[in-house]
């Protein structure tokens, strides 16, 4: 989580700090891809404008029957079971592995997201083993521009 | 029997990692996906992962005992959205393994779905072990 000036977790406090966030990551700055990769917590990626945000998740063989989406307030909330189910090989004759590299997990993941969304109005969709979830902010929750009037 | 059917052959993938990485960002990298292979008395199967690969995005080749899995990412297009959060980059595939004797090539499969690719070489009848009768003289 990124921690700004008043020491408190946000992910996203303004819009200075997404630009500020933007540049780095074109300067080559490395996410914490190793930190993130391990079974219990997939890696996410996060895309929002002012209305709506997209969460991406690689989740090759993942259960479809076992996945498990909420949102609460500003939360998502991420379950389900990866498969390693082999496909194909036969059961008759001693069966050995070669190699061994893909594991078969469990996954629970919470991602504060930079504001509240409409739970009613979210949609997921798994395509070539691509969870990609589309959440809307509630219509009260928008933000709203401020006229300044000069005095 | 069979026990190096399969010969690490990493130092080709390590290869074109490297150039890869020596590209300006703006090139997709290249990794090597993770995979399983499991062997029984019919056939060897391959297991790899490979998230957003479609059917068209999958090259698989046998060449001179080489067999090579290519995999392009199908781009996810995210117009007026901006990058918020980002804990892992989408790369392409390619992977490589020598193959020893015993393999029927012409009966190779391969089957994708959710992004995993199942590739079944089933062993040449040659290869496959028999059970010998055993007569009472």
């Amino acid at each position: 989580m990124f921690i700004n000036d008043s020491g408190m977790r946000s992910l996203w406090t303004s819009l200075q700090d997404m630009e500020r966030m933007l540049h780095d990551l074109h300067r080559g700055f490395e996410p914490a891809t190793a930190a993130f990769a391990d079974a219990a917590a997939p890696a996410l990626n996060v895309w929002a404008n002012e209305d709506a945000a997209v969460v991406t998740c690689d989740l090759p063989g993942l259960d479809p029957a076992s996945l498990a989406i909420s949102v609460t307030g500003d939360t998502l909330t991420l379950r389900g079971q990866r498969r390693t189910a082999d496909e194909g090989a036969d059961a008759d004759g001693g069966r050995s592995y070669h190699r061994r590299e893909r594991a078969q997990f469990e996954f629970s993941r919470s991602l504060q997201l930079p504001f509240r969304v409409d739970g009613d109005r979210a949609e997921a969709r798994y395509e070539l083993g691509v969870l990609t979830i589309a959440l809307r902010r509630p219509e009260s929750d928008k933000a709203r521009r401020i006229t300044v009037k000069s005095a | 029997m069979l026990r190096n059917l399969l010969k690490r052959d990493d130092e080709r993938t390590a290869a074109t990692a490297t150039a890869t990485a020596a590209r300006p960002s703006t090139r997709t990298r290249t990794i090597a996906p993770p995979v399983d292979i499991v062997e029984d008395d019919r056939a060897l199967v391959l297991t790899a992962d490979l998230p957003g690969v479609s059917q068209d995005g999958i090259d698989v080749t046998l060449d001179q005992g080489v067999l090579t899995l290519r995999g392009t990412r199908a781009r996810q297009a995210h117009d007026g959205f901006q990058a918020v959060w980002r804990e892992y980059e989408p790369a392409d595939y390619e992977r490589s393994f020598t193959l020893a004797e015993g393999i029927d090539r012409d009966a190779v499969s391969a089957v994708i779905r959710n992004g995993v690719l199942t590739l079944t070489l089933p062993k040449s009848k040659a290869a496959q072990p028999r059970r010998i009768a055993v007569t009472s003289a």
